[in-house]
């Protein structure tokens, strides 16, 4: 169980050096260990997506930063649509209330095998997000052997081209449908019961113009603050 | 042509994830898989070395006097084309791997692999995060000119027709459902812990652990809690 905080343009200005934590561990997890960019002085990583329009999501557990991953609405520009768009065959997922979502990690010590971890939890947190926020599809760009994973979750996947080799990998670009029965099924097969995601201060709706009026009145949640961010 | 098999792909995809009977699945895998170049394949969990394949095979389309051999000589365990599968996520063909002239036992699979007809086959190891580990092990007869494309669809193709036939053998909604309590009894369980241990670390009385325990053994349809650990590894509850 984690307490996952939504960072967003808004609400950053309380996320300071959290999301410095959050930036250095992107650096160790995608330029240190899976080289996927060349090695910068600053020790963090960003790219041209962590903009206004990106929504941070912050895995803690017991106070400490052990998972984080990012979501970017599909109709603004993201890495799918900027950097693989050849990977979407069958077409670019391009609306307001599909996310596309990157940079998923999980810190190297609370890694484990086995859906019970830290990866499954930060899973469910994604999925109870999207339904939350309306969200109909997520996903992206994303190496071909996490597929199974997915089905384990009965998820349902929709792959939008053929596999590529990508830096020696093979990367596919798949959306999963966001639905209650995807997030009963992360939950039991991860064990997670509760809700996990926090919002904190002033935060944005991932679906930034939206015809029906909320079911409920959006309050700002008191959470204890993680001893990280002080 | 580069089209065409994109729809090939894509219409197998649709259509497999509707089938839940192995048989239908294995069928129209098999169809698609002939087209591409490769008429044999077998879909199946990657046994340790302590076990037999058979126990673990899902889907079973490869000629029936090899897969008598393969089971028969137990070959899995040094077939080094079948080991690779657990060492590498990205899927591979026959020639990608270099055989020693001093691995003998690697070497008589490949030899009996020929004799029964097949010349190269193609393999996608599937990692689904739980403690069991499978591979689609796709064979030919003929000398394979499949494209990269070609592969790319077979590759996805199979990861597909897999996840239909992990639903078609462990429906999701027949996993059980078990308690914060009884999955914490059970982790302990798997790291060695005894009841009055168990009862320690998690700060509750003896006979409540011993109550959890009971209705973790019938839930999980075993009668000891050494079965229960090893159900709950198969099933994905624990971490093995």
């Amino acid at each position: 169980m984690l307490d996952v905080h939504v960072v967003c343009a808004t609400n950053r200005h309380l996320y300071e050096s959290a999301l410095d934590d959050y930036f250095r561990w992107r650096y160790r997890c995608y330029t240190l260990e899976k080289g996927w960019f060349p090695p910068n002085e600053l020790g963090l990583e960003t790219d041209q997506f962590d903009t206004d329009d990106a929504f941070h999501l912050l895995g803690y557990h017991e106070g400490s930063l052990v998972a984080g991953t990012r979501l970017v609405p599909c109709h603004r520009p993201n890495l799918l649509s900027e950097v693989f768009p050849t990977l979407a065959s069958r077409g670019l997922p391009g609306a307001r209330h599909q996310a596309d979502w990157t940079r998923m990690f999980v810190v190297p010590a609370s890694r484990r095998r086995g859906h019970q971890g830290v990866a499954g939890a930060m899973v469910a947190a994604v999925m109870e997000y999207c339904l939350d926020e309306g969200i109909s599809a997520i996903g992206g760009v994303q190496e071909t052997y996490w597929l199974p994973r997915w089905a384990d979750f009965g998820w349902d996947v929709e792959v939008l081209g053929l596999p590529q080799t990508i830096a020696g990998t093979s990367c596919v670009a798949a959306m999963f449908r966001c639905a209650p029965e995807a997030l009963e099924g992360v939950r039991a097969a991860t064990g997670i019961e509760g809700t996990q995601i926090r919002r904190r201060g002033p935060v944005l709706r991932f679906v930034d113009t939206d015809p029906a009026p909320a079911s409920q009145p959006r309050r700002i949640d008191q959470h204890p603050v993680p001893e990280a961010f002080l | 042509m580069t089209l065409q098999i994109e729809h090939v792909a894509f219409d197998f995809i649709d259509d497999v994830k509707r089938l839940r009977d192995p048989s239908a699945i294995l069928d129209r895998l098999r169809i698609t898989s002939a087209s591409l170049g490769y008429p044999y394949f077998i879909l199946t969990g990657l046994p340790l070395p302590n076990q037999r394949l058979e126990p673990f095979v899902m889907l079973n389309a490869w000629p029936e006097a090899w897969y008598e051999r393969y089971t028969a000589e137990e070959h899995f365990h040094h077939d080094r084309v079948g080991q690779a599968a657990m060492r590498t996520t990205e899927p591979y063909r026959w020639s990608d791997l270099a055989i020693g002239a001093e691995d003998r036992s690697a070497l008589r699979v490949m030899d009996e692999a020929q004799s029964c007809g097949l010349v190269d086959g193609f393999i996608v190891p599937m990692f689904s995060s739980d403690s069991w580990q499978q591979a689609c092990a796709f064979a030919t007869d003929r000398p394979a000119q499949s494209s990269d494309r070609e592969l790319a669809a077979l590759h996805v193709m199979s990861v597909f027709a897999a996840g239909a036939a992990r639903a078609a053998f462990q429906p999701l909604r027949d996993l059980p459902e078990l308690t914060t309590r009884e999955r914490e009894c059970l982790h302990w369980a798997a790291a060695g812990k005894s009841a009055w241990e168990t009862s320690q670390i998690l700060g509750i009385g003896l006979e409540t652990v011993r109550t959890y325990r009971r209705t973790l053994r019938t839930k999980l349809d075993v009668a000891t809690m050494a079965q229960a650990v090893a159900e709950g590894c198969r099933l994905g509850i624990i971490a093995s």
